[in-house]
C-alpha cells in the first residue's frame, strides 16, 4: 500500500502542442478511492496509463510512496491494472491468467496457489479456474481481472472503466463489489471512468478533469454540493444543474422575473470582468413549484419524465427575451401536465459563478 | 417445378417435427436430392480432377510401361523404389527441404515480422524482404544462376575481395546443392511469411501486450508466453502451407541443376518427372508420385489434425 503523487505530470503526445494532461497535481492517500472522471478525451486515461508506465511523462514527476516512478518500466512500479475489456490471456486458464505475474516473478508454487485460490474464493470463480475466458461471461472475465491484479498484491490498483462492457444491472451489482473490496484490501485504488454514478458512489474523493486540466478534486459530497467551477457543476449530477448565464444587478442575479439577492461582497466578485453578467445555478431538486403571484420564474411545461417516486419536468422559459430550457424534480405523484405554466423558485441560495471566469463565488 | 412445390409441402411437418408421414418422406427424399444437385459440380470436379487422376496414377504404377507396351508387375515398382538408391537420395532430399523451408522461411519471416512491427523503419525493411515474393520462381532461380555458378557472382566476389579460398563449386556437390537452393528459396519465401505473420501480430490487442508489461513480461517472456500462443490460428496456416509447398519441390531445382549432378539434388517431384517423362518409365514414376501423394496427404493431415486436436 502507498501513495501516489502526481506533480504537475505532463503528457504531450508526439505531433500535437496541447498537452493531453496538462500539469496535473494530485495526492492520493494511502488506501484511498481516487476516481478520476470526465468526458471523452479530458485525459483521465492517459493519467492512469502514465501512473502504470504505459505513458511517457513529458513534464513533471509521478511518485508512488515518495519514489519518482516516472522513469521505471510498467513491471518496476509494483501496480496492477484492470482494462476495459479485461485484456485476459486468451490462451490461458483463468488459474493462469491469474498466476502469470506470480510465475514470473518466481514465486514459489505453493504460494501461487494459495494466492490464486484465494482471490477465487472473493471473487467466486472456485469452478472456472480451469476454463478459458472464451468459456466465460462478461461478468466472469471482469472479475477474473480483477482476481488477476488482486492476487500480484500491488501497492496500487489502477482500473481503466473496468464496468463499461457490462450490461446495466451486472454493472451495479459489480460497483458495490469493487467498492467493498476496495475497502476490505485497503489498497490505494485510482480509477477511471466516465460515467459520474460511478465516480460519486465509488470513490473516496472524485478528480473532475476537463481538456487535460484538474478542475476539481474533493468528496463526492462536496463535488455536489460546493462544484468549483460551471463546468463540474454541470458535469455532476443527472439530470444536470440548471446553469443561465443571466443579468447583474446591483443586489443580485435577475433570473427573468425572479429575483436573486447575493452579498454585497458576492456581487463585487461576479462583477470582475463580467460585463454585468452572472451565471446563476440550481440543482433540478431544489426547486419549488409555486402558485401564480408568488415571485416565481413562469416555464412552459414541455415534457414530463415519470420515475415511479419522481417526476423530471422538462420546460422552457423566458430570460430577457431568450427561451432557455429548465428541468426540475417534482413528487411523482403530482405532476403538471405538457403545455401547462409552472412558476419555479429556488428552495436555497443558487450556486453562483463569475461569468467570465466560470469561478465558483461563495457567499 | 412440381419438386419445389413438393418442398414447400413438406417442410411445414419436418419443422414441426410431426409424426413420420408419407409427405415428410417424399419431402427429406426431394431434399437430399436438392442437396445432391448443389454438391454435384464440386463432387464432379474433384472426381474428375483429383480421384481419377490418382487412381489412374495408381493403377498405373502397377505395371511395367514404357510407354509401348504394358505387363503387370504387381508391386514390384514399389519393391524397386526401396532399393533404389537414387530414390532414397531423392527422399532425403525432400525431407531436409522440409526441414529446411520450415527452419528458414518460417522462423525468418516469424523474427522478422516481429523485429519489424513497431519500429520506425519498419515499412521499409518489410518492403525489401517482400518484393522477391513478387518475382516468379524461374526468375529466381535465373538470379541465383547467375550468383552461384562457379564463376558467378558470388565466387567472383569471393576473389576480389582476397577470399579466393572460399570459392566453392556451389551447385555441384551434395549436400551443398541442396543448401544453397534452400536459401535461394528463403530470399524468395520469407517475405509472404512474413506478411501473414505481421497480419497475425496486427490482431493481437494492445491491452494484453500491456497487461503482459504490468505483470512483469518483457522481451523474450513476452514473446514466448504471449505473443507467441496468440499468433497460433496463423502459425498454423504459415507452416501448414510451407510443409505442403516443400514437399512438392520443383521449379527452383530444376532450374538450377535439374536434379543434378547425376540424381543428388534430386527432390521426389524431380524424381517421378524424370522417370516418367525423361526415362518413359511411366509405370515407375507413377509409383513414385503415389509416394510423394501419400507423403504429402499424410503429413498435412498429421498436422493439421494435431493442432485441430490441441485448439
Amino acid at each position: 500500500m502507498a501513495t501516489v503523487t502526481y506533480d504537475a505530470a505532463s503528457r504531450i503526445y508526439p505531433g500535437s502542442t496541447k498537452p493531453a494532461v496538462d500539469a496535473l497535481n494530485l495526492d492520493i492517500e494511502d488506501g484511498e478511492f481516487l476516481v478520476l472522471v470526465g468526458p471523452s478525451g479530458c485525459g483521465k486515461s492517459t493519467s492512469l496509463r502514465m501512473l502504470a508506465g504505459l505513458e511517457d511523462v513529458d513534464r513533471g514527476a509521478i511518485l508512488i510512496d515518495g519514489k519518482d516512478v516516472s522513469n521505471l518500466p510498467p513491471k518496476a512500479r509494483d501496480i496492477a491494472m484492470v482494462f476495459q475489456n479485461y485484456a485476459l490471456y486468451p490462451h490461458m486458464t483463468v488459474f493462469d491468467n491469474m498466476a502469470f505475474a506470480l510465475k514470473l516473478r518466481k514465486t514459489p508454487k505453493s504460494e501461487i496457489e494459495r494466492r490464486v485460490k484465494e482471490a477465487a474464493a472473493l471473487l467466486n470463480l472456485q469452478e472456472y479456474l480451469d476454463r478459458k475466458p472464451k468459456a466465460l461471461s462478461g461478468g466472469q472475465r471482469q472479475r477474473v481481472a480483477m482476481g488477476r491484479a488482486i492476487v500480484r498484491e500491488p501497492q496500487v490498483f489502477l482500473m481503466d472503466e473496468p464496468l463499461s462492457n457490462l450490461d446495466a444491472k451486472l454493472r451495479v451489482q459489480t460497483r458495490s463489489q469493487i467498492a467493498a473490496l476496495q475497502a476490505r484490501l485497503g489498497t490505494t485504488t485510482v480509477y477511471v471512468t466516465h460515467d459520474q454514478t460511478e465516480a460519486l458512489t465509488m470513490g473516496h474523493r472524485v478528480a473532475v478533469l476537463k481538456d487535460g486540466l484538474l478542475q476539481q478534486v474533493d468528496t463526492p459530497r462536496n463535488m455536489y454540493d460546493k462544484p468549483a467551477n460551471v463546468f463540474v457543476a454541470g458535469f455532476i449530477g443527472s439530470p444536470a444543474m440548471n446553469i443561465k448565464t443571466v443579468k447583474l444587478g446591483d443586489n443580485g442575479a435577475v433570473l427573468g422575473g425572479l429575483a436573486v439577492p447575493l452579498t454585497r461582497e458576492a456581487v463585487a466578485k461576479a462583477g470582475e470582468g463580467a460585463d454585468g453578467k452572472v451565471t446563476v445555478g440550481f440543482r433540478p431538486e431544489d426547486v419549488q413549484l409555486v402558485g401564480e403571484g408568488d415571485g416565481g420564474l413562469s416555464m412552459t411545461v414541455d415534457l414530463v419524465e415519470e420515475l415511479g417516486s419522481d417526476a423530471y419536468v422538462y420546460g422552457r422559459a423566458d430570460l430577457d427575451g431568450a427561451e432557455e430550457q429548465f428541468v426540475i424534480r417534482t413528487d411523482g405523484r403530482h405532476t403538471p401536465n405538457m403545455g401547462d405554466t409552472v412558476y419555479l423558485k429556488p428552495q436555497s441560495t443558487p450556486h453562483i459563478f463569475n461569468a467570465a471566469t466560470g469561478e465558483r463565488i461563495d457567499g | 417445378m412440381e419438386v419445389v412445390t413438393t418442398v414447400q409441402k413438406a417442410a411445414p411437418p419436418a419443422t414441426r417435427g410431426g409424426a413420420p408421414t408419407e409427405g415428410r418422406r417424399r419431402g427429406s427424399a426431394s431434399r437430399a436430392l436438392w442437396i445432391g444437385a448443389f454438391l454435384a459440380p464440386a463432387i464432379l470436379l474433384v472426381i474428375v480432377l483429383l480421384a481419377v487422376p490418382f487412381l489412374t496414377t495408381a493403377y498405373r504404377s502397377f505395371f511395367d510401361d514404357n510407354g509401348l507396351s504394358q505387363k503387370w508387375v504387381g508391386l514390384a515398382n514399389y519393391a524397386a523404389l526401396v532399393s533404389d538408391p537414387d530414390f532414397g537420395r531423392s527422399l532425403l532430399n525432400t525431407v531436409m527441404w522440409v526441414a529446411g523451408t520450415l527452419l528458414l522461411p518460417v522462423l525468418l519471416g516469424l523474427v522478422l515480422a516481429v523485429l519489424t512491427n513497431s519500429v520506425r523503419w519498419g515499412s521499409v525493411a518489410r518492403t525489401a524482404v517482400v518484393i522477391p515474393y513478387a518475382l516468379s520462381g524461374s526468375a529466381t532461380a535465373l538470379l541465383w544462376q547467375f550468383l552461384l555458378q562457379s564463376d558467378g557472382a558470388i565466387n567472383q566476389t569471393l576473389t576480389a575481395v582476397g577470399l579466393g579460398s572460399w570459392q566453392q563449386e556451389w551447385l555441384l556437390h551434395w549436400p551443398l546443392n541442396t543448401i544453397v537452393m534452400i536459401i535461394a528459396t528463403t530470399w524468395q519465401a520469407t517475405g509472404a511469411s512474413m506478411i501473414l505473420f505481421l497480419i497475425g501480430l496486427q490482431t493481437i490487442p494492445n491491452e494484453i501486450v500491456e497487461a503482459a508489461k504490468l505483470d512483469g513480461a518483457s522481451g523474450l517472456r513476452m514473446f514466448w508466453s504471449v505473443v507467441i500462443p496468440q499468433l497460433r490460428p496463423m502459425t498454423v496456416v504459415v507452416v501448414g502451407m510451407a510443409i505442403v509447398n516443400s514437399l512438392k519441390t520443383f521449379d527452383i531445382v530444376w532450374l538450377l541443376t535439374q536434379g543434378g549432378p547425376g540424381t543428388a539434388s534430386e527432390t521426389l517431384a524431380l524424381t517421378m518427372y524424370r522417370e516418367t517423362f525423361t526415362l518413359n518409365r511411366y509405370g515407375y514414376g507413377a509409383a513414385v508420385s503415389v509416394v510423394l501423394t501419400i507423403v504429402v496427404v499424410a503429413a498435412s493431415w498429421l498436422y493439421l489434425r494435431r493442432q485441430a486436436r490441441s485448439r
